[in-house]
């Protein structure tokens, strides 16, 4: 009695199958051609794990299924016997198939986890803050002019606003009307909420660069941390960001002129997607713009393409090119 | 052929829960079974625009390509029963953990974490199907298709495609797309076009294939 495990073979585009016997404890592989047990077998497909090749003569691959499927006995009877053996056991294999494909399922998710998501996730963060804190402080300051306008007009910054509005200031002698104590502390309690957003903000932005720098130093020279990290969230990850062409990195952000173009050759092809926040792109003279835009990208593709096979240091020499053009 | 576990009227889809437990947000029950939304569903938008023959039927085995949260899957496992598979491939890990849970709770379903443009990478895990649904928003998701096809599906399985015309090309009308699609399907030899709807107004620029293998 040697211990067996099924399998069957199905050749590409031909109606024959064969099934195909597995000797675990030796490695070969020993199939048997019975074109009259195919009907059956076939029947049974749902029994087993298919086994898919091209021809016979291909080598069949070692199935990684230690942790798969059970092994069936080999009786004297041969192929039947084994196939109604394994037949007898189809819920219980079925409920290991489910737990195997359950195992490996987690697995995978598992390693796909990467401190590149995490980066993704925390530029999405900011931009929800900042939209978060706009419309907040818009009713703190709807709510504090009644109480004091002047102060209110005079502050033009958000931050610096609600910041003041918490330390606060005597009342100007104005249009201000007098509120009750109870309406003041309402809007200083919104106006703590207001600069914990800002603050919130700062510390993702001290993460990100931090984060950045660890992960991809050279885009992060070249590019800054704010727009690498928004760099990488377009294209998904690092790994994307380091696969694609430098015309491509040129245009993330810009996919809604890049379409309009296209769809009508009248629009104007865009510069530059997000890259345009970089600094040396917002000095350029509007004629430089387009050729500061490509040597940017380029060298930012450059530098993506170190950071992700893990490379020396070349960030410097990347940037001064740009600078060059930029020049 | 109608779907198994399934009522069908002009306005609604249902299907005979096989769980007890609500797994979406805006699923609706009216007692046992649970409401299939078209607007969120290829295979809902294609049944309300009269597709009839899908070939699923109770206790067959369903290979799910593009599964995402496994808001259509849980359904196709409703209509399947607790006898039949649906093995549910997902290659965005984001959304595969929804799935994972979502799999945990119905038995018959099996999460495949893959990329299916790669059949073989998951060919230990799956046997062959009697049917095969698509819907993954990929240039090439033709091709992904007629290699799942011809790897997984049994001779006289079916073979369903919700094709997606702005993922393959944004410039070209959507309707010659199709029209090419079809032209491609029609003249090969390993399967017939069974039904083709256009899924307006539940989905814009998608169009669904059923096919069944010769």
């Amino acid at each position: 009695m040697q211990k067996l495990l099924a399998y069957i073979v199905f050749r590409r585009r031909e109606t024959s199958f064969f099934a195909l016997l597995w000797k675990r404890e030796t490695n070969i592989v020993c199939y048997v051609k019975k074109q009259r047990f195919l009907p059956r077998i076939f029947r049974q497909m749902e029994t087993f794990r298919a086994w898919f090749i091209n021809t016979l003569s291909t080598p069949v691959e070692m199935p990684k299924l230690e942790h798969v499927t059970g092994t069936v006995e080999y009786q004297e009877g041969g192929l039947p016997k084994a196939l109604q053996s394994l037949n007898e056991r189809l819920p219980e294999l079925k409920k290991q198939i489910r737990i195997a494909s359950m195992k490996r399922a987690k697995e995978t998710i598992s390693e796909s986890a990467s401190a590149d998501d995490v980066i993704i996730d925390m530029v999405g963060t900011i931009s929800s803050l900042d939209k978060a804190a706009h419309g907040l402080v818009k009713r703190l300051r709807d709510g504090y002019a009644l109480y004091d306008p002047e102060l209110e007009h005079s502050i033009k910054d958000h931050e610096m606003f609600a910041n003041k509005v918490l330390e606060r200031p005597e009342r100007s002698k104005g249009m201000g009307g007098n509120l009750a104590q109870e309406d003041i502390d309402a809007l200083l309690d919104l106006a703590a909420t207001v600069q914990s957003l800002y603050a919130q903000r700062e510390r993702i932005k001290e993460y990100l660069d931090k984060r950045m720098k660890d992960i991809a130093p050279n885009t992060t020279y070249v590019a800054g941390a704010m727009i690498g990290a928004q760099l990488i969230a377009l294209a998904k990850s690092l790994r994307r960001l380091a696969m694609m062409p430098a015309g491509t990195v040129q245009l993330l952000g810009a996919e809604t002129a890049l379409f309009r173009h296209l769809r009508n050759r009248n629009a104007r092809p865009p510069k530059h997607g997000i890259i345009f926040n970089h600094p040396l792109l917002q000095k350029a003279p509007f004629k430089r713009r387009g050729k500061v835009a490509t040597t940017l990208a380029d060298q930012i593709s450059i530098a993506a393409r170190v950071d992700f096979f893990k490379g020396e240091f070349v960030g410097d020499t990347l940037r001064k090119k740009v600078e060059e053009v930029a020049k | 052929m109608s779907l198994p576990n399934t009522k069908i009227d002009r306005r609604s889809i249902l299907t005979k829960g096989l769980t007890k437990t609500q797994h979406f947000d805006r699923e609706r029950r009216v007692g046992d079974w649970r409401i299939l939304d078209p607007k969120h569903s290829k295979l809902g938008a294609a049944l309300m625009k009269g597709c009839q023959q899908f070939g699923i039927t109770e206790g067959c085995s369903v290979l799910y390509l593009g599964a995402s949260h496994g808001y259509t899957p849980s359904y196709v496992s409703d209509m399947v029963g607790a006898k039949g598979t649906v093995y549910c491939v997902e290659f965005a890990p984001q959304v595969a953990r929804d799935l994972v849970f979502l799999c945990e709770d119905r038995e018959n379903m099996i999460p495949v974490v893959a990329d299916a443009n790669q059949p073989d990478t998951y060919s230990d895990l799956i046997t062959g199907v009697d049917v095969l649904f698509q819907d993954v928003s990929q240039r090439n998701q033709v091709e992904i298709f007629l290699k799942n096809l011809t790897l997984y599906v049994k001779p006289r399985g079916f073979g369903m495609l919700a094709v997606k015309a702005r993922s393959i090309d944004v410039l070209k009308k959507p309707q010659d797309i199709f029209k090419e699609i079809r032209k491609e399907f029609e003249s090969s030899d390993d399967f017939v076009i069974v039904d083709y709807r256009e899924l307006q107004p539940f989905e814009k620029d998608h169009a669904f294939f059923v096919v069944k293998k010769k």
